[in-house]
């Protein structure tokens, strides 16, 4: 019954292999990173952390699987073999958790700093608010201040799953839930927050590269949760954005047809 | 080898190669429509009695009829979704290609799945290459819901209220033209930024908008089928005459394509009726504001009733619909199948309630029996007026209950047509088609839709302006605004 340890070893040097594949190939590793360099690069942190996690990770993964492979190999069951008793080792057990305790302990106290500045309200940017959202079944509600700077008043423009703002710049968003639990994620800012029913809770970041990126809901929130994906698009400068909000809300005041237009909608 | 390790070989096999989901090649229907559903239970009910004519049996009418027209969809639509037959003149963009991709071609029978390109723009197969087009879009983001055949029964339906769009019948609610038909912008604009407070997503991000546009032929494919359908069989049930077999039918295919094509037309007209309003927006000044609500409030010329159902402080709480509470026990109360059951046990309830009410009146009448007679009246009565009220005041077109909107809910109030002043021109001024919204096109003039638009606009964001409105308006109880009444005051 050796043989049997084979399929264990392969499966290691399999899961191993394709670790040691995965960061080469832009398919198979995280999602494209525009946080690095930006002020707050919140993705660089959270990157950092994640392959610092990995290495401690993989090294344990590889000691483990190598001691599980040979025990699996040396004390396979032989014609004739007898088994012996043991009462474990104490020492050993206290090893073996003192050491994992520690790379713990050394891992929550690494991430504070990361976590602070990315949820602590005390590190939130000194900015006004781009935008609230609010999650409901299933779409991201948008509201803009508009003309008049003013959050909840009558100028303010609405998108539907459309968020916007400008490059290296910090912006702190007011994240709220119309219905049951949502979750804000930009996977290309690294950066995941729930929202509450009830609660307005405020996110921020920034980005370093303009374009468009996605925004998902990271919550199973019912029968549509997959349909709940926005587009964020992050302009290159402050003119392009006041542009942009200046022709959404053009949009959104539209009380004639125009000719050849064609409505493109709040958009 | 063992048992064991065969599980694990299987199990492993499955789960390197996984579950292809690419296409599903089992056969897909259309749903039958109630009125060929109805059709089939005519045809089944007068089985096995032969209608004789000049003492030889002819072949059933019923049965005959249903396979006519079954014969003539299948001949002009396509026997099924994997097979579809774009009907001569349907005017969809492509020759209707972008239904899935893939057309039949002149007497090319030959059908790939559909949702996978067969033939590249050089005429050479170009092999499996996985390519979007209406069907499959529509399979993916809508089918859930909106069903195989268009008619807003899928399977996840059950679970939402407001209940998918049935496009069979041709009707759609959110529209810029003066008909029942949108055009294709107005389904575009809905697809991409979805109806607020109801189960419709936005699809902007999920599909471009090369995507949103083949998924709007597909509905518009839908929907033309579904309503020739319809009319087709309507016109069947005109034909009452047991015939010979032989004879002439006026249902077949000529018909059916007749049918198809006038049904086309409407949706091609559709594209020249938006309606423009004659007169610029009025600037939302206060003045206008104050002219909207005081037409909102039917207290202006002509006297609205806008207030009977979106109620005095327009909160979607009118007279004319059923109250709020009951509204929740019928509709969410439970199984959506027992709704019925739900809806008799509220009346039963709401008549006792009314006799329990009339007690010291009742009281008052010595006899025994003239008691008994009263009360029973009275709760008959009261049984009555409200089933009238769910039946004539709280149903749409399609028999799904529905409600007046809040337009007082603060800033999170929600424009399900849309939010943009040139909307809630369309909706005051054209209504909503299948549901209880009047026009007021015929009735107000475009200054005064404006006024009310205004109105309408300003109303989240200054809660005061309806607390001087009185607690009830008195408007006609029995039906619904569909026109101004100047009876009551």
């Amino acid at each position: 019954m050796r043989s049997w340890s084979l399929l264990f070893i392969i499966a290691a040097i399999a899961s191993v292999g394709v670790f040691v594949y995965a960061p080469f190939d832009p398919e198979w590793w995280m999602p494209h990173n525009v946080s690095l360099t930006s002020p707050l690069h919140f993705g660089a942190d959270v990157d950092h952390l994640f392959v610092l996690i990995l290495w401690i990770t993989g090294i344990v993964f590889i000691g483990t699987q190598v001691a599980l492979g040979w025990a699996l190999w040396r004390y396979a069951a032989r014609p004739g073999g007898k088994a012996s008793y043991t009462h474990g080792s104490q020492r050993l057990e206290v090893v073996w958790t003192i050491i994992p305790s520690a790379i713990l302990v050394f891992i929550a106290l690494y991430q504070m700093g990361t976590w602070s500045s990315i949820k602590f309200r005390s590190a939130q940017p000194k900015v006004k608010p781009i935008a609230e959202v609010t999650a409901r079944q299933f779409q991201w509600l948008i509201r803009y201040a508009g003309p008049d700077g003013k959050m909840n008043t009558e100028d303010d423009l609405h998108t539907i799953n459309d968020l916007h703002f400008v490059k290296n710049t910090p912006v702190v968003i007011h994240l709220k839930s119309k219905d049951v639990l949502h979750s804000f994620f930009l996977p290309q800012f690294r950066i995941k927050q729930d929202a509450v029913p009830g609660l307005t809770i405020p996110v921020w970041f920034d980005a370093d590269t303009e374009g468009d990126y996605d925004l998902v809901c990271a919550e199973l929130c019912g029968w549509g949760h997959y349909k709940m994906r926005g587009k964020v698009t992050v302009h290159a400068t402050q003119k392009d954005l006041d542009e942009w909000l200046a022709g959404a809300y053009r949009a959104q005041s539209q009380s004639q047809i125009v000719a050849s237009a064609g409505t493109k909608g709040s958009n | 080898m063992t048992p064991r390790f065969r599980l694990a070989l299987v199990a492993g096999v499955i789960a390197l190669t996984g579950c292809s989901d690419s296409f599903n090649a089992g056969p897909i229907d259309y749903a039958p429509s109630p009125d060929l559903v109805k059709l089939n239970q005519e045809a089944k009910d007068s089985a096995g009695k032969p209608v004789l004519k000049d003492g030889k049996p002819v072949m059933e009418p019923k049965r005959e009829l249903l396979n006519r027209v079954n014969k003539s969809m299948t001949d002009v639509f396509g026997p099924t979704p994997q097979e579809m037959v774009v009907p001569k003149g349907a005017g969809l963009p492509e020759g209707g290609a972008r239904l899935a991709d893939q057309a039949r071609v002149g007497t090319d029978k030959t059908f790939g799945p559909v949702g996978w390109h067969q033939y590249g723009p050089d005429g050479k197969l170009k092999g499996d290459v996985l390519i979007e087009g209406g069907y499959s879009l529509y399979r993916k983001h809508c089918l859930h819901c909106h069903g195989v055949s268009g008619d807003g029964a899928g399977p996840t339906s059950a679970f939402l209220w407001p209940r998918p769009r049935d496009y069979r019948r041709g009707i759609f609610k959110f529209t810029s033209t003066t008909g029942q038909k949108p055009t294709r912008e107005d389904l575009a604009r809905i697809v991409n930024h979805g109806i607020g407070n109801s189960s419709m997503p936005a699809f902007e991000a999920l599909m471009d908008q090369r995507e949103v546009q083949q998924v709007i032929d597909y509905v518009i494919f839908l929907s033309a089928r579904g309503e020739t359908e319809r009319r087709l069989i309507e016109e069947a049930s005109t034909e009452d005459e047991p015939k010979d077999a032989k004879a002439e039918s006026p249902i077949n295919k000529e018909k059916a394509e007749e049918i198809a094509q006038s049904v086309f037309d409407l949706w091609k007209t559709a594209e020249t009726e938006v309606l423009n309003p004659p007169v610029p927006r009025t600037p939302s000044t206060r003045q206008s504001i104050a002219n909207g609500k005081t037409l909102f409030l039917g207290l202006g010329t002509p006297k609205l009733e806008c207030a009977g159902c979106h109620g005095p402080r327009a909160k979607g709480d009118g007279q004319s619909f059923v109250p709020y509470d009951m509204f929740r026990e019928v509709v969410f109360g439970g199984d959506p199948a027992m709704q019925d059951t739900r809806l008799e046990e509220v009346i039963e309830r709401e008549a006792e309630r009314a006799v329990e009410d009339a007690e010291p009146e009742l009281a008052e009448i010595k006899s025994p029996g003239e008691r008994e007679k009263k009360a029973e009246e009275i709760k008959k009565a009261k049984a009555e007026s409200v089933r009238q009220l769910w039946v004539k005041g709280s149903l749409d077109d399609w028999g799904n209950p529905l409600r007046p909107a809040n337009i007082n809910n603060g800033p999170t109030t929600q424009y399900k047509g849309g939010r943009r002043p040139i909307d809630l021109y369309w909706r005051i001024a054209k209504g909503i088609n299948g549901a209880k919204m009047p026009a007021h096109a015929q009735l107000l003039k475009p200054e005064q839709i404006w006024d009310l638009v205004n109105f309408v606009l300003a109303l989240p964001y200054q809660p005061n302006l309806l607390n001087d409105a009185p607690d009830t308006i008195p408007a006609a109880t029995s039906t619904p605004a569909v026109t101004a009444s100047a009876s009551s005051k």
